[in-house]
């Protein structure tokens, strides 16, 4: 389920992102820097008002981008990267993916897959690749670190 | 839910960024923007002033050389900023606060002993109103003649450096200013 194309569109989204930032903070010190040279010496105080109010405000649209949306981009391409690089491990039995969702370490987004047999949930599939999964059963899963990489259908479910 | 705690968690950085902005701009604009004393002529005047912004327009007409700034401060200022007067090249005073500030009032030599606040003999101040006859300069500013009628005096402080002759300098931009105020209808 993973491939090359995966991580180029990631490494692209956290690049656009990082640009964005970069941008934005540019763009906010360049307002402020604006507006304390377009300050009048008689009368500073509301000037220093606007820059401090652009500057916050900037500064906070940045802080929440690298904070969420980066921060996520991020750890996907690390993730996808990981899968690529690690080693795989064929795994039979009767599997399913199910609605429960849980976040790994870094803050990605997972979903489970279930062991018939025993019950317990102890693969995982990247959320963003989980509409590639069928909801049918799987006889044989493909893992990396315990991230399900590719998989067999069961045929005999149907 | 889960966003919202996100946000949360990080809550601390907005309000460290909050407070970064403001000391960052506040040291910048200080260092940028407030004129030094050396740069500009303080005007302290013990009475009511008509209009501050159309005053400073006329006396930034004509700056003396090195200035780049008249201020001009009212009474009320000196109530909620007790330095605006000790740091006022120029005052213009009532006849009886002149003695009240004698002690950091330079003299003027060359003033007309007519129209000056003497003092044993030395002169302290110009009169730039007169009670008695309602008549001075710079009335289109100066509320003179609002309130108690009492003779108002143009004077400098000892402390500044812009009196040229009167303290030693060669800086004499509040004698400019002075004149240009004398000079107002």
């Amino acid at each position: 389920m993973y491939d090359e194309k995966d991580l180029l569109k990631a490494v692209s989204k956290r690049k656009s992102l990082t640009f964005l930032s970069v941008l934005l903070g540019v763009l906010t010190l360049a307002a402020c820097i604006l507006i304390c040279v377009f300050a009048k010496p008689r009368n500073v105080t509301p000037y220093l008002i606007a820059a401090i109010c652009v500057s916050t405000v900037g500064g906070w649209i940045v802080i929440s981008i690298v904070h969420f949306p980066l921060a996520a981009a991020k750890a996907e391409v690390k993730h996808i990267n990981a899968i690529l690089e690690g080693e795989r491990e064929l795994i039979e039995g009767r599997f399913k993916l199910t609605d429960e969702r849980t976040f790994i370490k870094n803050g990605v987004g997972m979903y489970s897959v279930k062991n018939e047999e025993d019950g317990s949930a102890v693969f995982k599939v990247f959320d963003k690749f989980a509409d590639r999964m069928p909801s049918k059963e799987l006889k044989t899963i493909q893992t990396v670190y315990g991230f399900v990489t590719a998989y067999e259908v069961n045929d005999a479910d149907d | 839910m889960r966003t919202i705690k996100k946000v949360l968690s990080n809550l601390h950085r907005y309000v460290l960024w909050l407070l970064v902005s403001i000391f960052l701009w506040a040291f910048v604009f200080n260092a940028a923007k407030v004129v030094p004393a050396g740069k500009k002529v303080v005007v302290f005047a013990d009475v009511k002033i008509n209009d501050i912004g159309a005053l400073t327009n006329e006396l930034e007409k004509e700056l003396p050389s090195g200035i780049t700034l008249v201020e001009v401060h009212e009474f009320s200022s000196a109530i909620f900023d007790g330095t605006v007067i000790g740091q006022a090249d120029i005052l213009i005073l009532p006849e009886a606060e002149v003695e009240k500030y004698m002690g950091s009032l330079s003299v003027v030599p060359d003033a007309d002993p007519e129209t000056a606040y003497l003092k044993d003999g030395k002169a302290f101040g110009v009169r730039i109103f007169s009670a008695n006859s309602n008549t001075g300069s710079a009335l289109k500013y100066f509320g003179f003649s609002n309130g108690t009628s009492s003779d108002y005096y143009i004077c400098f402080n000892t402390a500044s450096g812009h009196t040229g002759k009167l303290n030693g300098s060669e800086d004499d931009a509040a004698i400019s200013v002075a004149e240009s105020i004398l000079a107002l209808p």
